[in-house]
């Protein structure tokens, strides 16, 4: 039966698996092993040790074997099929199936690996009934080595180079822990609050996603302050027209637009509007709708290049005709002037 | 468990804003159209498209109702339609009062139906006064 050895690579997170050593010494001159790699005999759960820390490797003999258990395992686990150690056997087999020692045989071969790595000295194969016979035999001893306390964990069972794993004490869990290798539960063992904290923050989301309706409520009630504050001031909607000339007076204007119309027409786009509401642009009738005003006085307006339109409605016309006249003249755009009519009664000369 | 419990029992003291916020977009949704309501006339000005807004208050309203009868003068009034009609020199003294008090704009609120000339003679006599700017009060036209 030769050494082998597993060795993981901390770097890479790899390990590789029944190595010589051989092997092992040349991936460390060859600078493929570090001293902070990890080693261990092959195809056991024992745990890791560095490479510095296994001393000069040609001194290192056959590890007896001895597999601590963590405290809440209810076997130390000593492998071996025969069945004189069926009380305390925990067969390869068993291994894959058994959840509780998933965190200690995270990195054990398989067993198509283990047909390999039993040769190590730790008989995990029920084929292997040649070498069983001398497991059994060491297991036997092993076994009636005193009981490891494995709360005194914290030295190394491995600072002796030339007797490791041999009746030194070791700490599974530790080791587990420090190598940061397990999975299971088994962990949160040993955390304490920070671990519930941690899982607080986990369900955090559930509660962040209800939105703050406090900003919402204020942004609103701005609003409404700022409406109450703005509707106290009612906005008439008005036309804002030029003052009349007081000084003028009607009769006045009337006898001056008898003369002047023909010349005010060539600044002005003339917009006559009669008692009855009949509309005259430039002396010629025109519809009295709004928008067909609105068409002949833009009409008027491209065509001549004036932009003032200049009323002349009759005093008794509906003052609504009047500001229709107005309005159209905002839709093109067009100033307005406003020739006072005459009063009733006042002669037309 | 403890803790998720202590942490769902403190927030359960929040007060839920829900109603309030419906309360208060309900109350902008009423002011959003009570403004747009604001500022009936109590008299019928014409339509018109076109036009700008004049505050209530930094402006001095006559107002010029049709007449009761056929062929009797329209009737004059100050404000917004309510009063006692009044002539044009009340009207002018209003005009005046109003420049005094900072109103520099004067809106002529006629009936639709008002003569035109009407119209006119009462702007040339609030013309009268110096510094103002008339205005002809319109409404929206009906859609």
């Amino acid at each position: 039966m030769s050494n082998l050895w597993d060795v993981f690579i901390s770097d890479r997170l790899e390990v590789s698996r029944s190595l010589t050593l051989a092997d092992v010494r040349k991936g460390i001159d060859q600078g493929e092993f570090r001293d902070d790699d990890l080693i261990r005999p092959a195809g056991t759960t024992t745990p890791w040790i560095r490479l510095n820390e296994l001393g000069e490797l040609a001194d290192v003999q056959v590890p007896t074997p001895l597999v601590v258990a963590p405290p809440e395992m209810p076997v130390i686990v000593l492998q071996d099929d025969n069945a004189e150690q069926d009380s305390f056997a925990l067969t390869n087999d068993d291994d894959d199936d058994d959840d509780d020692d998933a965190d200690i045989t995270h990195f054990a071969p398989d067993d198509e690996e283990d047909d390999d790595a039993d040769i190590t000295g730790f008989a995990l194969d029920k084929e292997d009934d040649e070498e069983g016979e001398a497991d059994s035999a060491e297991a036997l001893v092993i076994d009636s080595l005193p009981a490891v306390p494995s709360s005194q964990g914290a030295v190394s069972a491995f600072a002796i180079p030339t007797a490791p794993w041999g009746g030194e004490e070791m700490d599974l869990e530790n080791e587990a822990d420090d190598l940061d290798f397990d999975e299971d539960d088994e962990e949160f063992d040993d955390e304490d609050e920070a671990v519930a904290a941690f899982t607080l923050s986990r369900n955090g989301p559930d509660q962040v996603e209800e939105l703050d309706l406090a900003a919402m409520v204020d942004v609103a009630f701005q609003l409404v302050l700022f409406f109450l504050v703005t509707a106290q001031t009612i906005m008439y909607k008005t036309l804002e027209v030029p003052k009349p000339n007081p000084e003028s007076p009607p009769a006045a204007v009337a006898q001056g637009r008898g003369r002047t119309l023909d010349d005010l027409q060539r600044d002005f786009i003339v917009v006559e509007i009669d008692a009855s509401g009949g509309v005259m642009i430039d002396h010629e009738p025109a519809t009295a709708d709004p928008a067909a005003l609105v068409e002949r006085l833009r009409a008027a307006r491209l065509a001549t290049g004036r932009k003032t339109m200049l009323l002349s409605a009759d005093f008794s016309t509906p003052h609504k005709n009047a500001v229709m006249a107005y309005d159209a003249a905002n839709e093109v755009g067009l100033g307005i002037a406003i020739a006072k009519p005459p009063a009733p009664g006042a002669g037309k000369s | 468990m403890l803790l998720r419990r202590q942490v769902s029992a403190e927030r359960d003291e929040h007060i839920d804003m829900t109603p309030m916020v419906d309360v208060v977009f309900q109350l902008m949704t009423f002011m959003l159209f009570s403004v747009q309501m604001s500022g009936g006339e109590k008299v019928e000005v014409p339509h018109a498209r076109h036009g700008v807004g004049v505050e209530e208050d930094g402006a001095t309203f006559l107002t010029l109702l049709k007449a009761d009868a056929p062929g009797a003068e329209p009737r004059l009034v100050l404000g917004n339609g309510g009063g006692a009609p009044v002539g044009l020199d009340e009207a002018k003294k209003s005009v005046a009062a109003g420049v005094a008090a900072g109103k520099r704009k004067v809106v002529l609120q006629a009936d639709g139906a008002v003569p035109h000339g009407e119209v006119l003679k009462l702007a040339a006599a609030v013309a009268e006064i110096e510094g103002i700017t008339l205005h002809i009060g319109v409404q929206e036209p009906e859609r």
